[in-house]
C-alpha cells in the first residue's frame, strides 16, 4: 500500500532527463571517436556505465537515504584517504595525477569524493538553521570542504578544486548561513588568489590568459578554445548533421569526447540540439530543486541541494567555457562527457535524489484505511510489491 | 495515516526562490550566448571551420626524361620518399616531441629538425622537406605513427636517376633543393620552397623545359593534415623530354679509353670532346676524373662532398669546357691558315730550322726536334710540327729580315676562329680561354710585348689558353668547310605528346677566316700528320683519321733533363674525305701528344665507326 504511494513519488521526469542526457552523451562520444575502424571501446565503456546508472536509479529509491547520515563520516574519511592515495600512488596523465588503474578502467577518486563531500556536508549542516548561524559551525563546514579541495588542488586539478568549493558555498548558502559570512570568505579567497598569482602554475595562467583572448595564440593553449568556438558556431541553427561535423570528424576539436563534448553537440546538432540539451539540464535541475524543497528533513534537503549544485556548476562551467563565457578549467559536462567515475557519481547523486523524493513524506499514523485494489492493478505493480512491504515494516 | 509536506522556513523559501532564479537565469545566459555564436556569428565561424579543413595542395609534375640520341634513357625519375612537415598542422608545443621522435627514425639530430621546422614556418601550408630519399620502411613507419607526428608525412617525391653517373655527371648535372641564396629568384618564377631544381649541367640549362607545370588538388584534411577527401583536381603537366645528340655508348667507351690512357700516362685528369663535324652536336664529352651525379641527386653526404671538393684533380670541374690548356702545336693550324690566306697560298717559301732560334738578346727558342728540321715549307712544317718555322712565320726573323705575320694579325685570325671566345655550348660553366695580343698584355700584365712573345704565341704557348671544346669546335670547322658552330648537347625537346617535338636547329656561330682552298690544304696536311708526320703512330687507323698533335709545356717541376712538364693534346677529324666527327683529346701532364693523346683518338674513331655507327643504323 505505502509502497505504491512511494513509487508515485518517484520523480520520473528526473530519471528521464538524466537517462536522455546519458544517451545523447553516448551518441556524441560515438561521433567524436568515430574512425575507419568503427565504434571505439570508449562508447562501449560509457554504455556500460549508463547501464549501471539505470540499475542505480532502480535500486536507490528502495533504500532510505537517511541511513547515509550514519555513514557520512566513514564515506568522507574513505574519500580523503583515496585522494591521499592517488597523490602517492596514482597514475599521472598529462602532468596531473588523478587516476588509479583498475584493469581496463581508470578510476578517478575525485569524482566519487564529490558525493562523499556532499553527504558529509549535508549531514553536518542538518543540525538545523539555528546552529548554522554560529560562525564556528560555519568554519567547521569550511574545513570539511577544504581538506578534499586541497588534496585535489595538489594533483593538480584546478577545476575540481573549484567544484568542491562551489558545492560547499551552494550548500552552506542554502542551509541558511548568514550572507555576510559567505561574502567574507569570498573576499578572503580573492585576496588569497591574488597572493597566489606569483606562485601559480603556468598551465593555469595560460588557461586564464587564454580565456581573455583565445585568438592571440592559435597554436598554444588557446587552440582548444578557438577550435571549440569555431565548432559551436559552425553548427548554426540546425547543425551540420550527426557524424557530419568537420571540426569533430577531422579532429580539429581536441579532447572532444571528454571536456569538449558540448562542442561536438553544438556543431553536429546546431543551436536547436544544444538548446534542447540545455533544456533537459534545466528540467533536471528544477526537478532536483523541487525534491530539495519537498524533502522531509534538512539532511535530505541539504543532500538534494548538494547534488543540484554539483550538476549545475559543472554544466555551467563546462558549457560556459566552450562558448567563451568562462576560462578553461577542465571540467567535464555531466552525463555527456566520457568518464566512468563521473557518470557513476552522477547517477549515485540522482539515485539519492530519487530516494529523497520517494521518502519525502512525513507520515502521521492513524488506523490505516483498507483500500481494495483490483487484482489487475496489483499485477501491474507486482515487481515492487514485496519490497514495499519490507519497507513499510521498517518505517 | 496522513502524509504531509515539510514546511520551509521563510528564510529557506527565499533562498530556494533565489536558487531557482539563478538556475533559470544561468541557462538563459547560456542559450543567449549560444544564439550569439551559432546564429549571429554562425556563418562566419562555419567558413572558418571549412577553411580549417580545406587545403589546396600543389601536385608536383614529373620532370622530363632525358634520352640520348638513340633513345636510351640518360636521366629518369626513380620512385623515392621524402619526409615532409606542414607546419600549419604541427602545433608549437608538440614541435619538440615530434622532432625528438623523428630524430631517431630519420637519423637526423633533433636540433637540425627543429631548425628545418623553423624555416618551414615561412610557408606553413606548404610541405617542408625534413629528409629526402628515406627508405621505404621508414616512410611506412612515419605514416603509421601519424597520430603522434602531427603535420608530418612521408610523400612520394621521385629522385633523378642518371645512367652512367660517373661519366655523365658533368653533362647532365643534377637536381637538388633550391639553394638558399636563390630562393627569391625561384619563388618569383612560380616555384615552391620544397621544389627540386636543376642545379648544374643540362638539368639547369633546360630547367624551364624539364620542370613541367604543377597541378592543383583541393582536399579536405583532418587535424593531422591527412587527406580524407579529394574535392577536385587539376592534373599537373609533366615536363618536356630532352633528346640529346649525345651517344651514351660512345660516351661510356670514350670514358674507358681515357681512363686507360690516363693510367698508362700516369696522369690524373683529362678530357675528350667528340663533335658531329657538320652540326656541332656533341657526341661525347668526357672529363676525368668525374663525379657520380646520382650522389647529388640523392642529397650527397657532407663527407662525400668534402672528398670531391678537396680532390686536387678537381673532379667537380668539367675539363672539356672549364679546363684551360695551352693549345700548343695544334694552334699551328691557325698560324698556317692565316699564312696561306694572306700570302696567296704560299707553299713555296721555306725557312731553315737548326733546332733552335737564338734571339740577339740571347733568348733561345728551341724546336722540339733538337737536331733541326732543315729547310721546310709551310705544309711540311705543319706535318712535322716544326716550331722554328712557325717562330719565323709569325714573329719574323732578325737575322733573315723576314717580318712575319705579326701577333695582331694572328690574334685576329684566332679570334675569328673562336679562340678566346666562349663557344656558346648549352652547358653552364664554360671558360672563354685567352688569345694574347700586345695591347692585351700591356693591359693585363703592364708588360711590353717582345718578339719572343710572338714566337710563343705562334706555337700556341705563352699566354694562349683554350678549352678542349674550343679546340674540337675549331677542328670541326676546318673539317666542315669553315662553319664554326654552336656546339649542342641537346638535339630535340619533346612535349608530353610528340606533336610538340621541337628540334634544336644547328646554328653557325661564325665563319673561319680561311677560304675553302686554304681549308683543303690544312685538311690535307692534317691527314699527312697521321700518314707520315708526328702522329704516324696511329697510321694504321682504317677510318681516314686526320689531325694534329700537341705537346703543351706548362709551368711545373722540370724533369731530369730540365724539360717542363707537358700536356698531351690531339685534335682531328675523320674520315678524311667526308668528315663526320671532329674531336679533341687532352691529357693533363701526360707527356707527348703523339704518344698519349693520338692513340685515344685512334681508338675512339675505331669505336665510333664500328659499333656506335652500326648500332645507330
Amino acid at each position: 500500500m505505502i509502497a505504491i504511494r512511494k513509487w508515485r513519488l518517484y520523480d520520473y521526469w528526473l530519471t528521464a532527463a538524466a537517462l536522455a542526457l546519458g544517451a545523447v552523451g553516448v551518441v556524441l562520444i560515438h561521433s567524436a571517436t568515430l574512425d575507419e575502424s568503427g565504434a571505439s571501446v570508449d562508447v562501449i565503456k560509457q554504455s556500460v556505465f549508463l547501464g549501471v546508472g539505470v540499475v542505480i536509479l532502480t535500486v536507490a529509491p528502495r533504500l532510505n537515504y537517511r541511513w547515509l547520515g550514519g555513514l557520512a563520516w566513514i564515506g568522507y574519511g574513505a574519500a580523503v584517504l583515496l585522494l591521499l592515495a592517488v597523490l602517492i600512488a596514482g597514475v599521472s596523465i598529462g602532468g596531473s595525477q588523478r587516476w588509479f588503474l583498475l584493469g581496463p578502467f581508470s578510476v578517478q577518486p575525485s569524482e566519487l569524493a564529490k558525493i562523499a563531500l556532499i553527504v558529509a556536508l549535508a549531514h553536518y549542516l542538518s543540525a538545523g538553521p539555528h546552529r548554522v548561524q554560529d560562525i564556528r559551525y560555519f568554519f567547521g563546514s569550511m574545513v570539511i570542504a577544504a581538506v578534499p579541495a586541497f588534496l585535489v588542488f595538489r594533483e593538480p586539478d584546478l577545476g575540481t578544486t573549484v567544484m568542491f568549493l562551489g558545492i560547499w558555498a551552494g550548500m552552506v548558502f542554502m542551509a541558511g548561513v548568514p550572507l555576510r559570512y559567505l561574502v567574507g570568505v569570498a573576499v578572503g579567497l580573492l585576496s588569497a588568489v591574488f597572493l597566489q598569482v606569483i606562485t601559480i602554475r603556468e598551465y593555469m595562467w595560460e588557461r586564464i590568459a587564454t580565456y581573455l583572448d583565445p585568438a592571440a595564440d592559435p597554436f598554444g593553449a588557446g587552440y582548444n578554445v578557438l577550435q571549440a568556438q569555431i565548432s559551436v558556431g559552425a553548427g548554426e541553427l540546425w547543425g551540420r548533421g550527426l557524424f557530419q561535423g568537420s571540426q569533430t570528424q577531422l579532429e580539429y576539436l581536441r579532447v572532444q569526447h571528454k571536456d569538449f563534448v558540448f562542442a561536438v553537440l553544438a556543431e553536429e546538432l546546431g543551436f536547436v540540439g544544444s538548446a534542447l540539451v540545455l533544456g533537459l539540464f534545466l528540467v533536471l535541475l528544477m526537478r532536483a530543486t523541487l525534491i530539495a524543497t519537498n524533502s522531509r528533513d534538512h539532511f535530505g534537503q541539504n543532500l538534494a541541494v548538494g547534488v543540484t549544485t554539483l550538476i549545475f556548476l559543472q554544466t555551467f562551467v563546462n558549457v560556459g567555457m566552450i562558448i567563451g563565457l568562462l576560462p578553461v578549467t577542465g571540467i567535464p559536462l555531466p552525463f555527456l562527457s566520457y568518464g566512468g567515475s563521473a557518470l557513476l557519481a552522477l547517477f549515485i547523486g540522482i539515485g539519492l535524489l530519487q530516494s529523497i523524493a520517494v521518502h519525502s513524506r512525513v507520515k502521521t499514523y492513524a488506523m490505516p484505511p483498507v483500500i481494495r485494489v483490483p487484482a489487475r492493478a496489483r499485477l501491474r505493480v507486482l515487481p515492487w510489491k514485496t519490497q514495499s512491504a519490507e519497507d513499510s515494516t521498517r518505517s | 495515516m496522513a502524509e504531509e509536506k515539510r514546511r520551509l522556513t521563510r528564510r529557506e523559501a527565499i533562498r530556494f526562490y533565489l536558487l531557482r532564479i539563478v538556475l533559470f537565469g544561468s541557462f538563459v545566459a547560456l542559450v543567449a550566448r549560444l544564439w550569439y555564436i551559432q546564429i549571429v556569428r554562425g556563418p562566419e565561424l562555419r567558413d572558418q571551420a571549412q577553411n580549417n579543413s580545406l587545403r589546396v595542395l600543389s601536385v608536383k609534375p614529373l620532370r622530363g626524361v632525358i634520352y640520348d640520341r638513340r633513345e636510351q634513357r640518360a636521366a629518369i625519375n626513380a620512385p623515392s620518399f621524402s619526409v615532409v612537415a606542414r607546419m600549419i598542422d604541427l602545433p608549437r608545443d608538440e614541435r619538440e616531441n615530434v622532432a625528438r621522435r623523428l630524430a631517431a627514425l630519420l637519423d637526423v639530430s633533433a636540433p637540425t629538425l627543429m631548425g628545418l621546422m623553423e624555416q618551414g614556418l615561412q610557408s606553413p601550408y606548404q610541405p617542408t622537406i625534413l629528409k629526402r630519399d628515406v627508405p621505404r620502411h621508414v616512410a611506412l613507419i612515419v605514416e603509421e605513427e601519424h597520430p603522434y607526428l602531427p603535420g608530418i608525412s612521408a610523400e612520394s617525391r621521385p629522385v633523378r636517376e642518371y645512367a652512367l653517373g660517373d661519366s655523365n655527371g658533368h653533362i647532365l648535372g643534377y637536381t637538388g633543393p633550391i639553394p638558399h641564396e636563390r630562393t627569391e629568384f625561384y619563388l618569383n618564377r612560380g616555384y615552391e620552397r620544397d621544389d627540386q631544381v636543376g642545379i648544374t649541367g643540362l638539368e639547369s640549362v633546360y630547367e624551364t623545359d624539364l620542370r613541367g607545370e604543377k597541378g592543383q588538388r583541393r582536399v579536405e584534411v583532418n587535424v593531422y593534415g591527412r587527406t580524407v577527401r579529394v574535392l577536385d583536381e587539376t592534373p599537373p603537366r609533366p615536363g618536356k623530354n630532352l633528346v640529346l645528340g649525345l651517344d651514351l655508348d660512345l660516351q661510356e667507351a670514350v670514358t674507358e679509353m681515357l681512363r686507360d690512357g690516363l693510367a698508362a700516362a700516369e696522369s690524373t685528369s683529362g678530357a675528350v670532346v667528340v663533335l658531329d663535324a657538320a652540326t656541332g652536336a656533341v657526341r661525347a664529352l668526357v672529363s676525368l676524373p668525374g663525379f657520380d651525379n646520382n650522389l647529388f641527386a640523392r642529397s650527397i653526404s657532407d663527407d662525400d662532398y668534402a672528398q670531391l671538393a678537396n680532390d686536387p684533380a678537381r673532379p667537380l670541374v668539367n675539363q672539356t669546357i672549364g679546363g684551360l690548356y695551352p693549345p700548343a702545336s695544334t694552334f699551328k693550324l691557325v698560324s698556317l691558315g692565316d699564312w696561306l690566306e694572306r700570302h696567296d697560298m704560299d707553299l713555296e717559301t721555306r725557312f731553315e730550322c737548326r733546332g733552335s732560334l737564338i734571339l740577339p738578346g740571347g733568348w733561345e727558342f728551341g724546336c722540339w726536334k733538337r737536331s733541326g728540321h732543315g729547310f721546310l715549307n709551310a705544309y711540311e712544317a705543319l706535318v712535322r710540327s716544326c716550331d722554328v718555322f712557325f717562330y719565323n712565320l709569325v714573329g719574323g726573323n732578325p737575322y733573315t729580315g723576314f717580318d712575319g705575320l705579326g701577333p695582331e694579325a694572328l690574334a685576329r685570325a684566332a679570334t675569328a676562329s673562336g679562340f678566346g671566345l666562349p663557344t656558346g655550348i648549352d652547358l653552364p660553366g664554360e671558360q672563354e680561354g685567352l688569345m694574347p695580343t700586345p695591347e692585351r698584355k700591356l693591359r693585363l700584365k703592364q708588360e711590353q710585348w717582345f718578339q719572343g712573345d710572338s714566337y710563343n704565341t705562334a706555337i700556341g704557348q705563352g699566354d694562349v689558353l683554350c678549352t678542349p671544346l674550343q679546340l674540337a669546335n675549331f677542328t670541326a670547322a676546318i673539317a666542315n668547310g669553315g662553319n664554326v658552330m654552336y656546339p649542342r648537347v641537346a638535339a630535340e625537346i619533346h612535349g608530353a605528346d610528340d606533336a610538340q617535338a621541337r628540334p634544336i636547329e644547328p646554328r653557325v656561330a661564325r665563319r673561319l677566316p680561311f677560304s675553302s682552298n686554304v681549308l683543303a690544304v690544312i685538311r690535307n696536311a692534317m691527314r699527312d700528320v697521321v700518314v707520315g708526320g708526328t702522329a704516324i703512330r696511329i697510321k694504321a687507323n682504317p677510318h681516314g683519321i686526320a689531325g694534329k698533335t700537341g705537346t703543351a709545356e706548362f709551368p711545373g717541376p722540370r724533369d731530369a733533363e730540365g724539360y717542363l712538364p707537358t700536356h698531351a693534346l690531339f685534335t682531328g677529324f675523320a674520315p678524311f674525305d667526308e668528315p663526320e666527327i671532329a674531336f679533341a683529346v687532352v691529357l693533363y701532364g701526360a707527356g707527348e701528344g703523339s704518344e698519349f693523346a693520338a692513340p685515344i683518338a685512334d681508338e675512339l674513331t675505331r669505336h665510333y665507326f664500328t659499333s656506335a655507327r652500326s648500332a645507330r643504323q
